[in-house]
């Protein structure tokens, strides 16, 4: 087991190395990064080529990359384009707020998941069964931007109504939000509709996944085996079907990371979030392919780690799997 | 635990089981079981096939997914919507572009008593800021987003069977290989890349939409399907078949691909509601099809750039978009109840 | 895990959302007003907050964006102000003289202007400004346009004499904004106030001479003006502090507005916002601004070949019915738009003259024209020259619904009388970084952001001019813009400027649409609130507002 981790981790190192290539490649072949000065009539020629080769946007591309990563190693992936801003202390900043409300999104949605999926799989063709399935189903036939628009309206349309502000509809937390208790209150009411819209999409593609592969394993043999041998069904359930049940989802869950990351951009960009997928979308109508190139890198760094983490855990709780 | 010697198959008689009869047996029925959980791996338990008959997959299949009333209810639904967005050209009362305008003191103006109407019995969803027609347009959006869903979900679940399946099935340097280019892929987050694309290519047709989507989406099929394939080639049919001198690709498209069908189907309908979902969400952010070709997503946005309060613009697409993934999914769930083989407990 | 206690995992988790949620309701109850105290004014600012989006108001190329000078106004002041009628209004000083041959400029600075560290602004302040325009380091950053035609500004006091190479008629564009030489002498002016408007030498202490200073800086969040307790030369701030939140998306502008969240915004033109209309407790100010819709026709190589001629340009202005489309578009937001018939002046500049108005929509007048250059109507209805259909790309940014609406009407427009318009909308990035620069398009409908001062019209038109992407060229306008350029009487040099816009009327360079309206929209319980439509934004008297 030990040596598959140790041969995992060394895989990683050169997938990272390919992404970062990709990453490049693609980023900066999407696009004139320089159109936007290209465009100002205030700025001569002379003047635009100055800032060209001070970016080494006139070298080849190996040569670009090169100074890239270099950047981006050495210098905190470099600085933005016109702005001259160190992109990590911005990045580092965004990514905190995003892990905020995303990770407590993938939380509640596991939570929530698992057990409304376990629940319908062990009573299928229930009247609980069809009716959270029915709900899952339009929770995940639902566009998550629609979701949050709708949202939107009805927190704004209950205030209007009984003056009572349950959630806000935008940004990260009020001008004074106070300390202590009443800055935690702020917080959660500032990221409720953003985590319940990015929660409805997960509980219903979870509960999904886990009922699916929950009554997989209720109808494998070693379950059959288990109940034939006498077992409770408690524990029969609980011991034999649901930790096999789980393991697909464990996988799903690590790897959905960086999709749910994604899908951040469109909550954020509604909500007006000071996070990751806002900052992304912004530096993309901005045509600045450095804060593009890092916060692709970023992304792909941490779904890299939770695919080992995935692989892994598959390696630890599936003993079917070999490795060779 | 990488190395542990294999338990050699105590039940050779599986192999003389036709391929149809084989199928229709449980997954590893006859055979021995249960040296995948630890807690029982002490106890060899042997189990035969307790659904023998002369029944072939596909009439089994049939039956369970006649039985899904959701699902059949869905197809009805779907073939309803589909078809009036394929015929939309003889159903549609207006053509998704035409403007109405009067004539006011020998000059033609734009009719402004048209502009954002309400539902009426001419204009039964109601016109836009435009004063087109919102049902007409609605009709053409179902035609391309359909054509958008249906073509990535083909395409992904192509692609991804194929490089899962390989992956899976050979395992070793060419499972390697292949995963390691998947997870480059799967490194990347599909929408900022979708999104970072689109904005590369400038003007997005609903086909070129659906190729970029469709290379982008297959990852997730391909590890699933890579999945089931590793743990299958465990399967004690599988060696049997091996044994008896099947050829790989008969290994594959016999045993392996018809016992994945379930997480194939399930996954590959999942992609279809993704693609369009996809859809909406890039014409949401400024990204998707342009107009004034009418996309579900993109009259949704139009729609939500009128206001909110013009509910009629954003009601209609946005519950059509909610309907047709639904019913997909509805389907797709219907055959994975159908169609997966592994699963035999009927409703108890 | 058991069951039952994911199940209470799960309860409690909801349960406590649930908490949190009434918990929150009862902290806020009705009585209490959203955007918190009542000193407290907050904005929904439409920019900021972007990787790439700078504060420093230095750096005029880098950091042009409309809600830069809305954040900065009521901080740094500068030597004129726009008012609300697009006139010049003494600011930071009490008055000027102008002498000519040479130009030399003697402004006379308020005596009470200080900063709020007490030192006096004086013509050390206005010295090193111009100096920091020129000075090599800040090159590709800060616009050298009219700085370098200084020769000298001479006055350490509170008179200070600037001395032109030659007659700069834009003058007044210069001194926009004074900084404080005591503060930033000797200091990187790239980097030292792309977060906050301080002073390195007093630990980034908050400094300005207006109304508010600017007290905090949350990137990507919002920003915080206090009232500046040392005093100003203006009349005190009536609130406490000015919160701009970075909303940049429209229907949650909207929404923040519906549901008391803010206080107030200054949204793009939109057709949502006619939602706003109707509700209580809300007020709206409305305006023609300085934002010229137009299009674009390319003249060049690149384009149509058919655009060069004119009498074709004045066929395609002919086959489009802007004041119908006008109505359409804007009808529900300001009933005042129209169509615009002037290249060179806007509806409310003084020296409006619609020299275009003579290109109504006529059909007729189309067929007639190309009827007499030998076209023919295709089976499609679209007419041929000498084997060139009359079809034209257009061009313009994606996602903006108000454009796609108005193609959408144009395109039909055009179709009834035998032109085909083709829909070629690009990201804002690909229009404006590449097509336009590179003249690489047939027709393109974007919008130019206006000065009050008229000098733009010489970049635009003037023949090989880099912001002409037309290439238009007709020597004549260009040699009346140029004199206009030079030209220190306001009269005479709109004067020019209308000279040479009854040429172009003639040559249709390109076809005015309209003029966009501002859209200021408030709650009723703010006062003071005065909508300034020049490029000078909404916060120009923001001393005078209050909250009740």
């Amino acid at each position: 087991m030990l040596t598959y981790i140790i041969r995992r981790v060394l895989y990683s190192i050169p997938v990272l190395v390919a992404t970062s290539f990709l990453i490049f490649t693609f980023v900066s072949i999407s696009g004139d990064p320089l159109g936007r000065l290209r465009a100002n009539p205030n700025i001569t020629q002379q003047q635009f080529h100055s800032i060209e080769h001070s970016k080494n946007l006139d070298r080849p591309i190996v040569v670009r990359y090169g100074y890239w990563v270099k950047d981006a190693v050495t210098n905190q992936f470099g600085t933005t384009l016109f702005g001259q801003r160190k992109i990590w202390p911005d990045l580092k900043r965004v990514m905190g707020h995003t892990l905020q409300f995303v990770l407590t999104a993938i939380i509640l949605s596991v939570l929530i998941g698992v057990a409304i999926g376990v629940y319908s799989a062990l009573r299928q063709y229930s009247a609980f069964d069809y009716a959270t399935t029915t709900i899952s189903f339009v929770g995940f036939a639902t566009p998550v931007f629609w979701l949050a628009l709708m949202l939107q309206v009805v927190v704004v349309n209950i205030f209007l109504k009984w003056h009572v502000r349950v959630f806000y509809t935008s940004g990260l937390s009020s001008p004074f939000p106070g300390h202590g208790y009443h800055w935690l209150l702020d917080r959660v009411q500032h990221l409720a509709l953003p985590v319940i819209a990015l929660c409805i999409l997960g509980v219903a593609g979870y509960s999904r996944y886990m009922r699916a592969s929950m009554l997989e394993v209720l109808n494998s043999d070693y379950v059959r085996t288990a109940r034939a041998k006498g077992l409770i069904e408690r524990r029969v359930v609980m011991k034999h079907a649901f930790r096999n049940a789980l393991i697909p989802l464990i996988t799903l869950v690590a790897l959905d990371f960086g999709a749910i990351f994604a899908g951040a951009i469109v909550t954020e960009t509604i909500f007006t979030l000071d996070g990751m997928g806002f900052y992304f979308i912004n530096a993309l109508q901005a045509s600045d392919p450095y804060p593009v190139m890092a916060w692709l890198m970023v992304v792909a760094t941490m779904v890299i780690v939770f695919n080992l983490i995935a692989d892994i855990l598959y390696g630890v709780f599936d003993p079917r799997i070999r490795y060779d | 635990m990488t190395d542990q010697p294999r338990v050699q198959d105590p039940n050779p008689g599986g192999l003389f089981l036709g391929p149809d009869v084989e199928l229709d047996v449980p997954a590893g029925g006859g055979q021995m079981v249960d040296r995948a959980v630890p807690a029982d791996s002490s106890e060899l338990t042997y189990e035969y096939g307790l659904e023998i008959e002369a029944r072939s997959q596909w009439g089994y299949a049939r039956k369970r997914f006649f039985r899904h009333r959701l699902a059949l209810v869905s197809v009805i639904v779907l073939a309803v919507i589909f078809g009036a967005g394929i015929f939309a050209n003889y159903i549609a009362p207006y053509s998704y572009k035409e403007i109405p305008y009067v004539t006011i003191a020998g000059t033609s103006v734009i009719d402004t008593s048209q502009i954002l109407a309400h539902p009426s019995r001419q204009h039964l969803f109601g016109t836009d800021s435009a004063g087109r027609d919102t049902f007409s347009r609605t009709l053409y959006g179902i035609r391309t987003s359909a054509r958008v869903g249906i073509f990535v979900g083909l395409l992904s679940t192509l692609i991804g069977t194929i490089i899962g399946g390989l992956a899976g099935f050979y395992g070793g340097w060419s499972d390697n290989l292949l995963m390691r280019m998947t997870d480059l892929f799967l490194t990347l987050p599909l929408l900022a890349v979708l999104l970072t694309a689109s904005k590369f290519l400038d003007s997005s047709t609903p086909t070129t939409l659906a190729i970029l989507i469709a290379c982008l989406i297959w990852t997730s099929i391909a590890r699933i399907v890579r999945g089931v394939f590793l743990s299958l080639r465990e399967k004690e049919y599988v060696e049997a078949a091996r044994a008896a001198g099947a050829g790989d690709l008969r290994i594959m498209l016999r045993h392996m691909i018809p016992n994945s069908v379930g997480p194939i189907v399930v996954a590959a309908t999942l992609t279809i509601g993704t693609a369009i979902a996809l859809e909406a969400t890039l014409s949401f952010l400024g990204f998707g099809i342009r107009p004034p070709t009418p996309a579900l997503g993109a009259l949704l946005d139009e729609g939500q750039e009128a206001g909110l309060d013009k509910w009629w613009l954003v009601t209609y697409p946005g519950l059509l978009i909610v309907i047709i993934i639904l019913c997909i999914n509805f389907i797709g769930d219907g055959l994975r109840d159908a169609l997966d083989p592994t699963q035999r407990r009927v409703r108890a | 895990m058991h069951r039952r206690k994911l199940w209470l995992l799960a309860g409690v988790v909801l349960a406590a959302l649930a908490l949190a949620a009434t918990g929150s309701a009862r902290v806020n109850g009705p009585a209490s007003h959203d955007s918190s105290k009542a000193g407290t004014l907050v904005w929904g600012a439409e920019q900021g907050g972007g990787p790439d989006w700078c504060l420093n108001l230095i750096l005029d190329i880098d950091c042009n964006a409309f809600w830069n000078v809305v954040f900065q106004t009521p901080v740094i002041r500068g030597a004129f102000l726009f008012t609300p009628s697009f006139k010049y209004k003494p600011d930071l000083i009490s008055r000027y003289t102008l002498k000519r041959n040479p130009q030399r400029v003697t402004y006379y600075i308020r005596a009470k202007a200080k900063w709020s560290d007490g030192v006096q602004v004086t013509g050390k302040d206005f010295r090193f400004t111009w100096a920091t325009a020129l000075n090599p380091k800040n090159k590709d950053h800060i616009d050298p346009l009219g700085w370098e035609d200084i020769t000298s500004v001479k006055g350490n006091g509170k008179v200070v004499t600037v001395t032109f190479k030659k007659n700069y008629a834009p003058w007044k564009t210069l001194f926009g904004y004074v900084l404080p030489q005591h503060a930033l002498q000797g200091t990187d002016m790239l980097t030292v106030w792309n977060d906050c408007i301080c002073n390195p030498k007093k630990g980034n202490a908050p400094i300005g001479d207006g109304p508010f200073l600017l007290t905090k800086f949350d990137r990507g969040s919002g920003i915080t003006l206090e009232k500046n307790t040392h005093g100003w030369y203006g009349k005190p701030a009536k609130l406490s502090s000015v919160v701009f939140r970075f909303i940049t998306n429209t229907n949650s502008e909207i929404q923040a507005i519906r549901g008391g969240e803010v206080d107030a915004i200054y949204p793009q033109p939109q057709l949502a916002l006619a939602d706003l209309k109707g509700q209580a407790g809300l007020r709206i100010q409305t305006h023609l601004g300085l934002q010229e819709e137009h299009i674009e026709i390319q003249q060049g190589a690149k384009g149509n070949p058919l655009a060069k001629q004119t009498w074709l340009r004045q066929a395609l202005i002919t086959a489009l019915n802007r004041t119908a489309a006008a109505k359409a578009l804007y009808g529900t937001l300001n009933s005042k738009i129209g169509a615009l018939n002037s290249l060179v002046r806007l509806t409310n500049e003084p020296g409006y003259t619609p020299h275009f108005k003579k290109w109504n929509y006529n059909v007729n007048k189309v067929a007639a024209l190309m009827k007499a250059h030998n076209c023919t109507k295709g089976s499609d209805g679209i007419y041929s020259c000498n084997g060139t259909k009359v079809s034209f790309l257009f061009e313009s940014t994606v996602g903006n619904k108000l454009r796609e609406l108005a193609f959408t009407i144009f395109q039909d427009q055009a179709a009834k009388a035998g032109i085909q318009l083709k829909n070629g909308f690009v990201p804002a990035g690909t229009l404006f970084g590449s097509h336009l620069p590179e003249h690489n398009f047939d027709l393109a409908m974007f919008t130019y952001v206006l000065a009050v001062d008229p000098h733009y019209n010489v970049s635009i038109f003037s023949c090989g001019s880099p912001g002409n992407y037309g290439e238009y060229c007709n020597r004549n306008v260009t040699k009346l813009l140029t004199q206009s350029d030079q030209e220190l009487n306001d009269a005479k040099r709109v004067k020019l400027i209308n000279k040479a816009d009854a040429i172009m009327a003639n040559d249709v360079p390109q076809i005015p649409l309209f003029q966009r309206a501002t859209y200021f929209v408030y709650k009723s319980n703010v006062k003071g609130m005065v909508d300034n439509a020049s490029s000078q934004g909404p916060s120009w008297n923001a001393e005078s507002w209050s909250k009740g």
